[in-house]
């Protein structure tokens, strides 16, 4: 915009054709006062290209609440680990009922669901039943401290998706993997704190049994297939790992109801 | 060679031509849209209607050979044998799917994906997807597990699991209901390292010549094999859990739909009911499709769950 000089004219200036531009310090629109106050805007498509995060494509999965039953049970990263089961929150699968309220909400029920797994012998995981250096964690995808603390949490973008805390998603990307240091942290909580007992000396036996046998079975198609050696020596490694779970035991081979029996002779 | 002058081009003929034209076809995103077989090893619990609840009882009696008879003396009364029992409950929700085309959207659509018999059909094929996505999320839950966390499923597992169920007298038909991952490293086990009686079977040629994709992949090893990508995740999503059971492993049950206003509703398949309503005001039509059912482990010992690297 052509604006009059401030200082005098310099020589052979013509103001009726010549236009000089001169910086303004405080750029101000000059329509400021008659327009309506807002914030700058990024539509959809500018969100998602280059400078955006797209959200992550892992398949939906409905929200749950991990179970523990004390028959299951698996080895990772040299650890001897529950095998939780999931109480899936999705109505109509294993007792899950949903009501609409009179303000019309829908709720979820999961009192039977959670009865007919307790009558199975499983144990509910409580959602809060975290490690306390876990809590408050924004890399653990919790609150700040005053808000309720959870083993679940929801991608942004995907209120489709609920995931375990310890399972990592990647904006873009389809697959998870699992956070294994925070969840054997998660693993160590529940058995320090009562929650899950320590696995029975009769299960590690017979995981002991099944691995021996695997064992065997891969050291005779490592013969053939030397492909084979990287599970021959990772199945060792869970050898050992039970083996050092049984020794924990005082009494690995006591047999844990009843006593000794003797039949009367005819 | 240039373009002789005055020649009418594409690049002079904007008037005359549209950016792009609708093909006359359309193709389908991807989606797993195959339905559970009628199994003999998915258990029908029964139906919701008329019963005054919408949940059901199923019962399991301890008869026809659970108990062994006791060894009697001659003048002497033999004690009662119990009656060993359990049941489980399932209970039945509403499934709905509900779709609006606008008028505008109905007056140019060119393949026909907005045309009522279309959507109706998109209704028998949702209301299949729903119960394999509540059956695939229950066989994961049994507590008999085989696998090894972040281990890649092999044959030895397929045959661990027939084994584990026929240790606890499981009676056959039994169903399989794997993740493809999990199927795709057993077929390459025993593609690749196969050895013994397997490599000589029929059926592990089947298996490598089968029908690519998902859905019912064949019997083998007399179990009837189903992959879908419904299949959840475990371990922290270091795995798959898929899951081999017999007859009693899974109960379902569901309730009957009935078409009061024949103008306007339908039930198609027999099982889901669709219907329209027409929204006045918005220029727009909703098709809904309905369906009634529910899914529950039943006995848990019919059933063992297979969790392999996912």
């Amino acid at each position: 915009m052509a604006r009059a000089p401030k200082s005098p004219a310099p020589e052979g200036f013509d103001p009726s054709t010549d236009v000089v531009e001169t910086p303004d310090p405080n750029p101000v629109s000059a329509y400021l006062a008659e327009t309506s106050e807002g914030s700058a805007f990024v539509p959809v498509d500018g969100q998602t290209s280059r400078e955006g995060t797209p959200a992550t494509r892992v398949a939906a999965t409905s929200a749950y609440l991990l179970t523990h039953d004390p028959r299951r049970w698996s080895l990772m990263a040299g650890r001897v680990v529950p095998n939780f089961k999931k109480l899936k929150l999705i109505a109509g699968v294993n007792g899950v009922d949903e009501i609409r309220r009179n303000d019309g909400s829908r709720v979820l029920r999961a009192a039977t669901a959670r009865a007919l797994a307790e009558e199975r012998g499983e144990t509910v995981i409580p959602l809060d039943a975290i490690p306390d250096r876990h809590r408050h964690r924004p890399d653990l995808h919790q609150g700040p401290p005053g808000t309720a603390p959870s083993y679940l949490w929801r991608p942004r973008g995907r209120p489709d998706v609920t995931l375990l805390i310890y399972e990592r998603c990647y904006p873009g990307a389809e697959t998870t993997d699992c956070d294994v240091k925070h969840y054997l942290e998660f693993i160590d909580h529940l058995l320090s704190t009562g929650i899950v007992k320590p696995c029975p000396a009769h299960t590690l036996r017979r995981m002991r049994e099944s691995a021996v046998e695997r064992m065997g079975r891969l050291e005779d198609l490592a013969a053939r297939f030397p492909s084979y050696a990287p599970d021959v020596a990772r199945t060792r490694g869970e050898i050992e790992t039970i083996d050092a779970e049984l020794a924990k035991r005082e009494h690995p081979r006591a047999p844990e109801l009843g006593g000794a029996y003797q039949p009367e002779a005819l | 060679m240039a373009a002789p002058t005055g020649m009418i081009g594409l690049s002079a003929m904007g008037d005359e031509t549209i950016a792009a034209e609708v093909a006359g076809h359309y193709l389908l995103l991807l989606a797993d849209r195959n339905a559970l077989p009628n199994h003999p090893a998915l258990h029908y619990g029964g139906n919701i209607t008329g019963i005054g609840s919408n949940a059901i009882k199923v019962p399991f009696v301890g008869l026809m050979g659970y108990d062994e008879m006791a060894t009697g003396t001659e003048g002497d009364p033999v004690a009662n044998t119990g009656l060993t029992d359990n049941s489980v409950t399932v209970t039945v929700v509403q499934k709905s799917i509900v779709r609006e085309p606008s008028d505008i959207g109905k007056i140019i659509d060119k393949q026909g994906f907005l045309r009522r018999e279309t959507l109706a059909l998109d209704a028998v094929v949702t209301g299949s997807n729903v119960m394999r996505s509540m059956v695939a999320n229950v066989t994961d839950n049994f507590s008999s597990v085989i696998g090894t966390s972040g281990v890649n499923m092999s044959f030895a597992n397929m045959l661990d699991a027939v084994t584990t169920l026929e240790i606890a007298k499981v009676e056959g038909p039994y169903m399989g209901i794997l993740h493809p991952v999990q199927w795709g490293d057993v077929r390459k086990d025993i593609a690749t390292a196969s050895g013994g009686a397997i490599q000589f079977y029929p059926g592990s040629q089947s298996l490598l010549d089968a029908m690519k994709g998902l859905g019912y992949k064949g019997s083998f090893i007399g179990v009837d094999w189903f992959t879908t990508t419904d299949v959840p995740t475990a371990a922290a999503g270091a795995d798959r859990a898929g899951g081999v059971f017999g007859r009693g492993g899974v109960v379902w049950a569901d309730g009957d739909v009935f078409a009061e206003d024949p103008i306007n509703q339908a039930v198609v398949a027999g099982k889901v009911l669709f219907e329209r309503q027409r929204v006045v005001a918005g220029g727009t039509t909703k098709y809904a499709a309905h369906r009634y059912i529910g899914v529950s482990i039943g006995v848990d010992a019919f059933g063992v769950t297979i969790a392999t690297d996912a």
